[in-house]
């Protein structure tokens, strides 16, 4: 299966998956590789994984990655001021009155076959 | 800023308990992550004494700068938890002040992000309170995009607790037939190795004990370990 790629970003499974490989022609998208030819009715859903994120526009993306940057520089200068981290005294104190902890894994097992 | 309250643990249980109630019904859907979530795995090594795989040691230093007092969760959108909240998105400390402790909810980490956080989550169980806590391993790999593209103290000693509790946890499975889940536990394999290439062979004590416990099983449904071993764990022989 070929897969098609926007220029500079990887594969945009959300915006492929809306359509169908045997429909040609969609305005204002141009593959550039040729697509295979596919039996009528099979659609590119069956093949791409539905939870495959969409990958952002490059350009679009730019803003908030630098605003997400920015709030992650920020928030580490909150963490870095007095007061705001546990000392180890109550780190120590935490543990002390926790009480019993289990961590288990829930839900059935699914195999993934990704 | 500096917070003005007192912290305690007491304080989390209640805030947590609130905020149970004042989300009906999504606190299952929302994922411990960060820093806490290390945390409870640390407090979750502590008692396995292993002595293979103890608790890494930290000095006061360390210590001092393992947990902040802020809480991150993943599963909610700000604008979803400003609603349910019924509190404002303070964006200079990137949390909600909610019943006297400092929750943040992101939306999206480095490599990790909610669908998988959620369809992954492990439950923490206290005496009374359930709540989801991501994956050791998605926590993992997190910390591993982390220390790669960040300069965070704190990072470091996290990514250190969470290989040391997965190196830990995947012998004791493995040692363990009767719980052992082969599928989940190839995925988690997997997954870490992806995150950290050299996970299965930088610790020779770590990779003499688990290559001895996968071929000591016996049962069909374990031969997936196996054929994982035989391709990714450095000298295992069937």
């Amino acid at each position: 299966m070929s897969k098609r790629k926007r220029p500079g970003g990887r594969v945009n499974s959300m915006a492929v998956e809306r359509r169908s490989l045997a429909e040609p022609g969609i305005a204002g998208y141009a593959p550039r590789v040729a697509l295979p030819a596919l039996s009528p009715g099979l659609t590119l859903p069956a093949m791409t994984r539905p939870e495959t994120p969409a990958t952002p526009d490059p350009a679009e993306a730019a803003v908030p990655e630098a605003a997400r940057a920015a709030a992650f520089a920020r928030k580490q200068r909150w963490k870095e001021q007095p007061g705001n981290r546990y000392t180890p005294a109550e780190l120590q104190e935490l543990s002390r009155r926790l009480g019993k902890l289990t961590i288990s894994e829930a839900g059935p097992e699914i195999m993934r076959l990704d | 800023m500096a917070l003005p309250k007192v912290y305690d643990w007491e304080r989390i249980r209640l805030a947590l308990r609130q905020l149970d109630e004042s989300v009906p019904g999504r606190l299952p859907s929302v994922v411990l992550i960060g820093g806490g979530a290390a945390w409870f795995y640390r407090e979750n090594l502590r008692p396995w004494a292993d002595a293979d795989f103890p608790v890494p040691p930290t000095g006061p230093e360390e210590e001092s700068i393992w947990l902040s007092k802020d809480v991150g969760f993943m599963g909610l959108t700000v604008a979803e938890a400003a609603d349910r909240l019924q509190t404002p998105w303070d964006e200079t400390t990137h949390t909600f002040h909610y019943a006297g402790l400092e929750v943040d909810f992101l939306e999206e980490g480095l490599v990790l992000f909610p669908a998988e956080a959620l369809r992954s989550a492990r439950q923490a169980q206290l005496p009374e309170l359930t709540f989801n806590v991501a994956e050791a391993a998605l926590l993992y790999a997190e910390k591993c995009a982390l220390l790669a593209r960040k300069a965070r103290p704190q990072d470091h000693l996290h990514h250190a607790l969470l290989a040391r509790f997965l190196r830990c946890e995947f012998c004791r499975q493995a040692e363990q037939p009767a719980v052992l889940r082969p599928s989940r536990w190839v995925a988690r394999a997997r997954d870490v190795k992806t995150a950290a290439p050299d996970f299965f062979s930088a610790d020779p004590r770590f990779n003499v004990r688990l290559a001895k416990a996968v071929a000591g099983l016996t049962a069909h449904e374990h031969r997936a370990l196996q054929h994982w071993a035989k391709h990714h764990l450095p000298g295992y022989a069937e």
